[in-house]
């Protein structure tokens, strides 16, 4: 029924896989420019020089060497070619560090340092799930590509509304598509972010629960981002474009000053409030987009993540129905 | 023989009467032999571009008059007992007496006399039908 | 069976009343032509019966039952305006409606549009005004409906496909199907419609079979027999819609039994009393502009 959607979500589909695949052949490239790094003894040169090998021997999957840095700092690397690296530094530089019992990690990369060692990781767990959630903004692109699909059928109510259907099943079914279109349109660039991370090393990939909520609230998210434009657009028969276009600034200015609280002063707590409760019905608002903010000044974007899957799970049921409640009102 | 139907959908003339009334012509001139099949309603109504209802009337009214039967399935055709004919021919006078009646209370309204009805009259038929009982 | 039934629809827009009390029944089988002036309500009317527009008040039932969802598998619609989809081709709009309908012969309306000259691989941005309607009208008339609502629907052809268009209509007609459709071309109307309404402002000025409003209504004249002829006597017959009196010229628009009022008319002593045939268009001018009038009256000059 809902075949001129299943249309437009298939072309959506059709460009952006053209565009994963520019981006992936941009990834092929930089793989082979890069290839005498990927070489054995690779990490000659990144050890710095005037280090000294102290030991090459043979491990299951590749080789173990022992280097001695110029500053004496022992590092024992573990390079198993595509299934990645993993090394131990011990030495003076790690004793001197301050701060201890550091974890820090991006992806798959990860490095800890104890009391007496570092250990650094380049091929570690990736979990799938946060993965996804990492694509949130991405997908809320897509949902904004596919937004207002009832608003696009105020223009031919005269054939959406004379098939033989409910309304609301068909605006449902509108819906649906499009959601499905974003879900695969999110699961196509993951399938991208993993072949380009293949051309350098084999993923570790893993599925934790923390990970698939995320990647839960990641859904919803878009979901709800798509349905804001349901309930923007949805009685409007034309012009509706220009509002989809205002909508990114403005959902994305809004968290932003509600960060501002003009040291606590009146006027300041008013101007925070009054954003911070406009930023509570901005889907985007929910958003990590920055994995470099403090906490404390990440606002909503803060909140535990089952709280935040049910607050966005509510703004797209509203904004779907309100959506459809003003759809069912509009008159050929 | 096929006969020329032609209606002027844009006359004031109901268009069922101008059917009747070209079939009716053409049984009692003999064009349209008894026996012969008329098109179907929705033949003429496809060629004339007319409504098709607008055909079943006529032939509706042409049945009720015996100028044509038709037989459920089988299609319209002209009665084949020559009553078609004579039917066809009376409405025909029909037609000329209608006329004639309409030209006399023309005449009469412009103010003309028996006499020169008469005369009028006589030139006609001396124009148009000479010879003959 | 496929009757429809108009009753008593009302639709306003604020302030103004776009269809007021219109009620009009259509039975099985009828080619029914809808008419009147621009903004009279047709358009609005057509909406209203396919809930496309919310109407005020009234009813609409096709075979004796309200307008459902399921009742769509029955009506084929083309609206005033072509609407299509831009992007899609025309083969891609058969496909959409292939999988809205439960029926939909596709090879037929692949056969119209070939009839109309449209390449059904074009999409409906480069098709102009003409085959955007002969687009629309083809998958309605592929679809076999039981009931055809057709608004204007040979806007943007010519001539030859007009007449393919009423030759659709007269083919459907004889299969059962009931039609509704509205025209400017009189002429069209006058063809291919039984019966007609005529609407003006909103509200419903004349409704009949074609054939007998022909039969009705004429213009009986004449010239009386004095200035000062009292004609009062006509001026009071219901028959008589209207009386022009000009001097001793006298003209009556008759709606019923014309040539009884003819002889009437005679038996006063008028002269030259005459009967004059009106076709639909004079019907309609005189429904929706009654002091529009065909005759001039010429006086001669001091």
């Amino acid at each position: 029924m809902a075949y001129v959607e299943w249309l437009r979500v298939k072309k959506t589909l059709i460009v952006l896989s053209i565009i994963l695949g520019a981006l992936f052949l941009i990834a092929v490239v930089v793989r082979i420019s890069v290839n005498n790094e990927f070489g054995p003894g690779r990490l000659n040169s990144m050890i710095g020089d005037g280090a000294t090998v102290v030991s090459t021997q043979a491990v299951p999957g590749g080789t173990r060497t022992v280097y001695k840095a110029k500053n004496g700092d022992t590092v024992t690397v573990t390079d198993r070619g595509a299934e990645g690296i993993t090394g131990i530094v011990t030495g003076p530089t790690v004793d001197a560090k301050r701060s201890k019992n550091q974890h820090v990690r991006i992806g798959p990369f990860s490095m800890t340092a104890s009391k007496s060692e570092v250990d650094f990781e380049t091929n570690g767990p990736i979990d799938v799930g946060m993965l996804f959630a990492y694509l949130t903004i991405f997908g809320a692109i897509v949902a904004t590509v596919l937004a207002a699909p009832l608003a696009r059928e105020n223009e031919r109510l005269e054939v959406a509304w004379t098939k033989p259907i409910d309304r609301t099943l068909y605006a449902l079914q509108l819906y649906g598509v499009d959601i499905v279109g974003i879900v695969a349109a999110m699961l196509l660039m993951l399938v991208a972010c993993i072949a380009a991370y293949t051309l350098f090393q084999i993923p570790h990939l893993t599925l934790t629960a923390d990970g698939a909520l995320h990647a839960l609230v990641a859904i919803v998210a878009c979901a709800a981002w798509y349905a804001m434009f349901a309930a923007i657009t949805s009685w409007m028969k034309r012009g509706f474009g220009a509002f989809i276009g205002i909508a990114w600034p403005v959902a994305l200015f809004v968290p932003g000053l509600a960060l501002i609280g003009l040291g606590g002063s009146v006027i300041g707590l008013t101007f925070h409030w009054t954003f911070q409760v406009i930023s509570a019905v901005d889907p985007l608002a929910y958003l990590n987009l920055s994995s470099g903010i403090p906490r404390h000044n990440m606002g909503l974007a803060a909140i535990d993540e089952p709280l935040k899957l049910l607050v966005l799970a509510a703004l797209a049921l509203v904004y779907a129905g309100a959506g459809l409640i003003e759809w069912r009102r509009v008159e050929a | 023989m096929p006969i020329i139907m032609t209606v002027d959908p844009r006359s004031g003339v109901p268009i069922y009467l101008q059917l009747i009334e070209q079939i009716k012509r053409s049984v009692a001139l003999g064009i349209m032999a008894g026996g012969e099949q008329l098109p179907t309603v929705k033949q003429l109504a496809l060629d004339l571009t007319i409504n098709p209802n607008t055909v079943a009337r006529a032939y509706r009214d042409l049945e009720r008059d015996g100028v044509i039967e038709t037989s459920p399935g089988r299609g319209s055709f002209v009665r084949g007992d020559g009553a078609a004919q004579t039917t066809a021919q009376n409405a025909g006078a029909d037609v000329a007496r209608e006329s004639f009646e309409n030209a006399v209370r023309e005449a009469k309204s412009l103010g003309l006399g028996r006499g020169a009805v008469r005369e009028i009259f006589a030139a006609s038929l001396d124009r148009w039908l000479p010879e003959g009982p | 069976m496929s009757t429809i039934s108009i009753s008593h629809l009302r639709k306003a827009y604020g302030p103004f009343l776009a269809v007021d009390d219109v009620s009009i029944e259509i039975p099985t089988g009828t080619v029914y032509g809808l008419l009147g002036p621009n903004g009279a309500g047709k358009t609005t009317t057509f909406k209203c019966m396919l809930g496309l527009a919310a109407c005020g008040a009234g009813q609409i039932a096709y075979d004796g039952r309200p307008l459902a969802p399921s009742t769509f598998e029955r009506i084929a619609y083309v609206p005033e305006r072509a609407v299509l989809y831009d992007h899609l081709t025309v083969a891609e709009h058969f496909e959409m409606t292939r999988r809205a309908f439960k029926k939909f012969d596709v090879k037929r309306a692949v056969e119209l549009v070939g009839q109309f000259g449209v390449d059904p691989a074009k999409r409906a941005r480069a098709l102009s005004k003409g085959m955007k309607t002969a687009t629309m009208v083809a998958i309605a008339f592929a679809r076999e409906p039981d009931f055809l609502i057709l608004d204007e629907p040979t806007s943007g052809l010519d001539p030859v496909n007009q007449r393919s268009v009423l030759n659709l209509i007269i083919n459907e007609a004889t299969r059962g199907c009931t039609i509704l459709f509205s025209s400017h071309q009189i002429g069209q109307v006058e063809r291919a419609a039984e019966r007609i309404a005529i609407l003006q402002k909103g509200r419903l000025v004349l409704e009949g079979a074609v054939d007998d409003l022909k039969a009705d209504r004429k213009i009986v004249e004449g010239i009386l027999p004095s200035d000062d002829f009292s004609v009062n006597g006509f001026a009071a017959d219901k028959r008589i819609a209207r009386v022009d009196k000009q001097g001793r010229i006298l003209r009556l628009t008759v709606v019923h039994e014309p040539d009884e009022i003819a002889s009437q008319l005679g038996a006063t002593g008028a002269q030259g009393v005459r009967v004059v045939d009106l076709n639909l268009e004079d019907i309609f001018i005189g429904a929706v502009a009654p002091d529009t009038s065909n005759a001039v009256v010429v006086e001669g000059a001091n």
